[in-house]
């Protein structure tokens, strides 16, 4: 009988160190009571390594600050699942999908059983396709907007000129009007700009305001 | 070219009143046509030395117009300009390269809009 456990046992443990997926223990403080070979490795280190660190250790800095809160809800509940925002060895930041479930021995102390994967690609391809989307939208917007105001601003350029060729502009308005036809022509620039949108880039008017669409450099140099 | 007569097709009204205008301080015969159908009317009645046609157009398109043309009047698709402010836009990007019709992009300058009707009467 004791064989046939300790046959299962080993058999268990095969099983952990040559899966793909990303499986530790650690206790309900958090210090790591074993890492299989994946996680380890995702992680840039050996797994014995990482034995007796917190887990806390290998998360983002910018995310640490939630670990005693996931502790909390794992001692609570019989388990936990979510995202981890981990940081490897050489620094890259990857993205964990996790389900960790709290299990205990007969007569042992609690602990936790974690099983997760890694979705970084995924999530960096989805939010590939996200600004892909999001540049289409802007793209068929612009190009809407830009006809539209192309007509009207052909006819304000054009009848300020007509009015500029007919001699019909008295002296003491041919200033306005010469500032007027610029001002249109700026606007027919910036019009131009929009519908060459290939990219999204951002940029302040001024560090009190959010960023917005800098339509110069979010557009193909004109020919 | 003794009295040329010009069309100007465009659904916007504003626009067409202001090219026709412009193009009348130029020149005496100018007709004005709200779309592709409206024009081929007048094609059949004149001969036109150039033919001014807004792109985007509801019923009958400058795409339309074009390809209409090309079938009644063959010897005036030289005659064409194009005045769009679509000009960036794909679906009428790969038709305009392949018509190699002269295209004036909205917002135009008077100069602009004189200059391609002149390129129209003597075709390259």
């Amino acid at each position: 009988m004791a064989r046939l456990a300790e046959s299962s046992e080993q058999h268990y443990r095969t099983l952990v160190e040559s899966s793909a997926g990303l499986i530790c223990t650690h206790d309900m403080t958090g210090i790591l009571l074993s890492v299989n070979r994946a996680a380890a490795e995702r992680l840039g280190y050996g797994a014995d390594e990482l034995v007796g660190k917190s887990l806390a250790d290998v998360l983002a800095p910018s995310v640490r600050t939630l670990f005693p809160q996931y502790l909390e809800r794992v001692a609570r509940a019989a388990g936990d699942e979510g995202l981890m925002l981990v940081v490897t060895r050489d620094g890259e930041e990857r993205i964990w999908s996790y389900s960790n479930v709290r299990c205990q021995q007969p007569g042992g102390p609690p602990y936790v059983l974690g099983h997760a994967h890694d979705i970084t690609d995924i999530k960096r391809s989805d939010a590939r396709a996200g600004e892909a989307e999001a540049l289409r939208s802007v793209a068929q917007l612009a190009l809407a907007t830009a006809h539209e105001i192309n007509n009207p601003l052909t006819v304000i350029i054009a009848s300020l000129q007509l009015m500029t060729t007919r001699k019909q502009v008295p002296p003491e308005a041919a200033g306005y009007v010469d500032r007027a036809i610029r001002a249109g022509e700026q606007i027919r620039d910036i019009v131009r700009n929009m519908s060459r949108i290939t990219r999204l880039e951002l940029s302040r008017q001024s560090p009190q305001l959010p960023p917005v669409l800098d339509l110069r450099k979010s557009s193909d140099p004109q020919d | 070219m003794p009295d040329p007569r010009i069309l100007v097709v465009e659904d916007e009204t504003n626009v067409r009143e202001l090219e026709a205008e412009i193009l009348r301080e130029e020149w005496e015969h100018v007709d004005t046509a709200v779309d592709g159908t409206d024009a081929l009317r007048l094609l059949a009645e004149h001969v036109y030395a150039a033919i001014v046609s807004d792109l985007a157009m509801p019923k009958m398109d400058g795409r339309g117009l074009y390809e209409e043309v090309g079938r009644r009047y063959p010897n005036a698709h030289g005659r064409l300009v194009f005045v769009t402010g679509y000009a960036e836009a794909e679906e009428y990007d790969a038709f305009l390269r392949q018509s190699g019709v002269p295209v004036l992009a909205k917002p135009f300058t008077i100069a602009d809009l004189i200059g391609a009707v002149q390129r129209a009467f003597s075709p390259a």
